[in-house]
């Protein structure tokens, strides 16, 4: 076990992180909330993993379903933690089940999602670097239909090029929520879950760029996750995503001048972002057929990249339904202009959290 | 998950480029270490500021594109002298009006990409029973080229590309636009009503009469 190394402000300098000796120990964290339909799938990829956690914790968020029934079936296996109420926040089921943890590592993920047999050896090797304070997984979409099919594209451009880029200039823009693992002493002491923005994940990705400290992008440490299935889901699952991203931007700018690598990666993200999101939004109501020119590229554009991931996945409805994606590029930027305006111009601060349909 | 967008894919692919040449190069310098260093954080900081400047840019040109080819907006004083300086007008000396009247005569039927370009003169079957001209006058705070503009609707009917639609409708109007654009550059050039360079317009006071006559001839008396 680690030994506690700090300042008197509490703080520990990068370069007085204590290393770890050996083999790390590693808690699984799963937070849960009526998930009775994809737990059990959860907890057994966890329990078969060819590097055994030493614990895996489910902290459950007041399930009115039968998830916690399923989740004491397996006995002593797992620790379960019970919440009595709902708390309506995933951020705060976490910052819980931290309390509860006290390895030298802990992986959160969610209970829609599974863990490939080598994500946890793949991933503590990362942290025999004393800088390394988190890594990110790579995540997959599991295959149900053509929403779940054009998610999957996003994945493999988001992650192939965007991430791995940002991996290159050591600035990751944000370690997906559903497959990360940190240094619990640092993350406990100087980071934290936070309950005021509604993409932890981003929250807690700003916080450790704050502190300078390093993450790695694990690309053989692999999660399939459950995307939404139908445009309903959907929707509000984007909706939260960029009101949180909007809400993060806030919270954190005053390090987008601290950190080049920030203000270029935000630049992209979200200054093209909204330029391409107005255009495609105001484009059709003043040139109808400069928009069909631009959805034509765009559509060709994305059967070129759709055919990539079709290889690299070895998925050949990907080709078939990339084209759709111009569909969700409009629905996508009219929700990247509702939540600028609702969270940047007129501060809503909206905080209703989402939980999109699950399947079996 | 944000929208796959270009720049923001090329630059990554870029980078990507950078890096996998890098490490098949066999250049084993830890550029993470370069990155807290105060020349990257400048070049960092100058490449954001030009890749954002460089979209803005691409954006509003994209942008200005679709209004200049919008009917409605016609062309500025501005637009004019430059196309003064820019364009070739020497050669529309005997083209005036009838290339837009040919295209709304065609148009509903075949493409208007294919307008006669003949600098013969009009068959008489163009325009039925057209009077021997169109005038009007100069008002107030108006300008030869709102006048114009006037005289060729005039000439041409109210709305040479009505009822055409799609993509032959966005044509016809643009031919339209640098018909009328053509025909007010030669004039003001051909009665040196501009300045050599092209560079400023003389002034045509209030009350001129402007005249078109039936084949696309335009004077300026008082």
């Amino acid at each position: 076990m680690t030994v506690l190394l700090s300042n008197m402000n509490g703080e520990i300098p990068v370069n007085t992180i204590p290393p770890i000796v050996g083999r790390p120990t590693i808690t699984i964290m799963i937070p849960c909330h009526n998930e009775e339909k994809t737990v059990a799938r959860c907890v057994e990829s966890c329990l078969s993993q060819t590097h055994q956690p030493d614990l895996v914790l489910v902290v459950d968020d007041g399930s009115t379903d039968r998830s916690v029934k399923i989740l004491e079936s397996f006995g002593n296996k797992i620790k379960l933690v019970l919440l009595e109420k709902n708390t309506g926040n995933k951020s705060y089921v976490q910052q819980i089940g931290l309390n509860h943890i006290d390895t030298d590592i802990f992986i959160s993920t969610d209970a829609d999602t599974i863990l490939d047999a080598r994500f946890v050896e793949n991933i503590e090797k990362v942290f025999i670097d004393p800088d390394v304070c988190a890594a990110a997984g790579y995540v997959m979409s599991t295959k149900h239909n053509w929403l779940t099919a054009l998610r999957e594209i996003e994945y493999f451009i988001g992650q192939e090029v965007h991430k791995t880029a940002q991996a290159n200039i050591n600035f990751l823009y944000v370690i997906p929520g559903c497959a990360s693992a940190f240094r619990t002493l640092v993350f406990k002491k100087q980071v934290s879950f936070d309950h005021d923005t509604l993409t932890e994940d981003l929250d807690f990705t700003f916080k450790i760029h704050r502190k300078n400290y390093r993450i790695i992008f694990v690309k053989k440490s692999i999660v399939w996750t459950q995307d939404p299935a139908d445009l309903h889901s959907y929707i509000n699952q984007v909706r939260r995503w960029y009101a949180g991203g909007w809400q993060n931007i806030l919270k954190h700018r005053d390090i987008i001048g601290t950190i080049p690598a920030c203000a270029f990666e935000l630049s992209l993200n979200n200054i093209e972002g909204m330029l391409f999101a107005a255009s495609l939004i105001i484009i059709p109501l003043i040139n109808i057929e400069m928009f069909i020119f631009m959805a034509t590229v765009y559509v060709a554009t994305m059967v070129i990249l759709g055919t990539c991931a079709a290889l690299a996945r070895r998925r050949i409805d990907l080709v078939f339904y990339s084209p759709l994606y111009v569909l969700l590029a409009v629905v996508n930027s009219y929700i990247f202009c509702e939540t600028f305006f609702k969270e940047v111009l007129k501060r809503e601060r909206n905080l209703k959290w989402f939980t999109p349909k699950r399947r079996a | 998950m944000q929208n796959i967008t270009l720049f923001s894919f090329l630059t990554h692919i870029v980078i990507n480029t950078f890096f996998a040449a890098k490490k098949w190069l066999g250049f084993d310098k830890d550029f993470t270490r370069i990155s807290s260093g105060r020349g990257y954080k400048a070049a960092n900081a100058a490449i954001s500021i030009l890749l954002v400047g460089f979209v803005i840019i691409i954006n509003v040109y994209h942008f200005g594109n679709i209004v200049r080819t919008d009917y409605e907006q016609g062309t500025s004083h501005t637009q004019l002298i430059n196309m003064l300086q820019n364009e070739k007008v020497s050669a529309q000396v005997s083209m005036p009006a009838y290339i837009p009247v040919q295209i709304k005569r065609s148009l509903p039927e075949t493409s208007c990409s294919t307008p006669s370009t003949s600098n013969t003169a009009p068959k008489a079957e163009a325009i039925p029973n057209p009077p021997s001209f169109y005038t009007t006058v100069i008002k107030k705070n108006g300008t030869l080229w709102e006048a114009s503009r006037k005289l060729l609707f005039d000439f041409m009917g109210e709305d040479p590309c009505a009822g055409i639609t799609g993509v032959q409708g966005a044509n016809c109007r643009k031919v339209l636009n640098k018909e009328i654009n053509t025909q007010v550059s030669y004039y003001l050039r051909y009665n040196g009503l501009v300045s050599a360079d092209g560079s400023s317009l003389l002034k045509i006071k209030p009350g001129a009469i402007v005249t078109l006559d039936r084949y696309g001839n335009m004077t300026i008396g008082y």
